[in-house]
């Protein structure tokens, strides 16, 4: 068991045995090595059943909204995570003295399907974390020694914010920045440089296998609607066919929906059953709003949202490149 | 029988307060200009959903046009503002999607601009003739399935 495990543990149970809060959002183990689950803690007695390792993935800032009038929430919150609940601050969502950020400086989440494609069989396997962000796999061949590092997923390796930037306190030393994180946006100028043609190919060719589930939807925090565009009958904007065009829809509406209040913590690519890259439209257009607004989202409860606001100098269309 | 020309098909969205009277004006001022926009009167430029435009390419319409009060002038006087933020946005967001930036356009049109009424439309639909019609996905254009199965393990 990891300190920072320990600390998680300890913070918790003080938390809720001082009622300061009425439940903790964190993480338990899985049903299989590789994997959490969130966990709802509510008696200091059960803080020991959190966890704490390269598989806490999920961003809990997604249950948020839906836990309003429960009381107060300690949300354990990696550097996305706690991104997330400034957005739902932001949003009033959540009101700010009813949620304690438990900021966790994060080095990164390892991608399980990565894990599986190096060699390893993740079925029958133990898997323990070592302190030095090593993971050692025992299967029945043996045991070997991996660097998470080399099987991070994509968007930690790609992260700004690993160690919170706001929190109401850190749990744990700042962790060192991430290699990617000099450059968010390389995969976005990769696609840019195709021609229109080319890039509505490769679109077509990702959304056509979308099965609309709505995970990506259900996994992102920022989705809070109670009711989505893509469920309405009147006006009725989609078909509820599963059809090329109709999915071309709804990812571009999805996406703009996000348009300067997404803070790529990628569940939505993660949650995707079909491998569909969907941080790639989410991405353009946090880069497009970091240039058009200056605005990077989550980092302050009190800014608005760049889209929900304007300035009276702001470009004007006829000089505007297009 | 010849098959008749391809004409492009352009949806406009019109303010009711500026860009719909200018629209009107160009009428009863007996201007001409191509007809091949479909005008949708709105409210306000700031009442125009991005979610409109995709929608009207999801239908297979060939180009959109937007046009409100100049910034200032807004019936409403803001709602123009959201409208400079969000449009030009959308246009690149869809650009990066695969749709030709020459297929949308957002302009300001006041009520007394007759002229540059016809003109801008006049612009748009020669920017969408070159362009050629928008292709909207359906099924018939994904590549077919294959019709037999490949064993996935040796």
């Amino acid at each position: 068991m990891s300190n920072l495990e320990v600390t998680i543990r300890e913070t918790a149970a003080r938390l809720l045995r001082e009622g300061q809060v009425a439940v903790v959002l964190g993480y338990e183990a899985g049903s299989v090595p590789f994997r959490t689950a969130p966990a709802f803690i509510e008696r200091a007695e059960d803080a020991g059943r959190l966890v704490w390792n390269r598989f806490c993935t999920n961003n809990l800032a997604v249950y948020l909204p839906k836990l309003k009038g429960a009381g107060r929430i300690a949300l354990l919150a990696k550097g996305c995570d706690a991104r997330s609940a400034v957005t739902l601050i932001q949003e009033h969502q959540i009101l700010r003295d009813q949620v304690v950020i438990l900021g966790i400086p994060c080095d990164g989440m390892v991608d399980a399907d990565r894990l599986a494609t190096s060699g390893e069989s993740l079925f029958g396997v133990a898997i323990a974390p070592g302190a030095d962000g090593s993971l050692t796999v025992a299967s029945g061949d043996g045991q070997r020694t991996l660097s998470a590092a080399d099987i991070l997923q994509e968007r930690c390796r790609l992260c700004e914010h690993n160690t919170p930037a706001i929190a109401d306190g850190l749990l744990g030393e700042p962790a060192p920045r991430m290699p990617g994180a000099a450059e968010p946006f390389a995969a976005v100028a990769e696609l840019e440089r195709l021609s229109p043609a080319e890039r509505q190919a490769f679109w077509h060719a990702q959304l056509d296998r979308c099965l609309r589930c709505y995970a990506c939807r259900e996994a992102c925090p920022a989705c809070y609607c109670r009711s989505c565009f893509a469920d309405k009958a009147a006006p009725r904007w989609l078909s509820k066919a599963n059809a090329a065009d109709e999915n071309w829809m709804f990812h571009a509406v999805r996406a703009f929906h996000l348009a300067g209040r997404c803070v790529g913590c990628g569940e939505c690519e993660r949650a995707c059953p079909m491998d569909i890259p969907i941080s790639k439209l989410n991405r353009m257009l946090d880069r497009e709003v970091r240039e058009r607004f200056g605005y990077v989202a989550g980092l302050d409860p009190a800014a608005v949202p760049p889209l929900g606001t304007f300035r009276p100098d702001d470009r004007d269309p006829g000089k505007h490149e297009g | 029988m010849a098959a008749p020309k391809w004409e492009p098909v352009i949806v406009a969205f019109l303010c009711n307060w500026c860009s719909y009277a200018g629209a009107d004006l160009a009428g009863s001022s007996r201007l001409s200009y191509p007809a091949n926009v479909r005008v949708v009167r709105v409210p306000c430029s700031g009442r125009v959903n991005p979610m409109f435009v995709i929608q009207c390419f999801k239908r297979g319409f060939d180009g959109v046009l937007i046009a409100g009060c100049h910034p200032g002038d807004c019936h409403y006087a803001k709602g123009n503002f959201y409208a400079r933020r969000r449009m030009p946005l959308a246009q690149d967001f869809l650009e990066y999607l695969g749709v030709e930036p020459g297929r949308i356009r957002f302009d300001w049109v006041s009520a007394s601009e007759s002229g540059r009424f016809a003109e801008v439309v006049s612009e748009v639909t020669e920017a969408v003739r070159k362009l050629g019609p928008y292709t909207r996905r359906t099924w018939a254009h994904a590549p077919a399935l294959p019709t037999e199965l490949a064993p996935v393990h040796e």
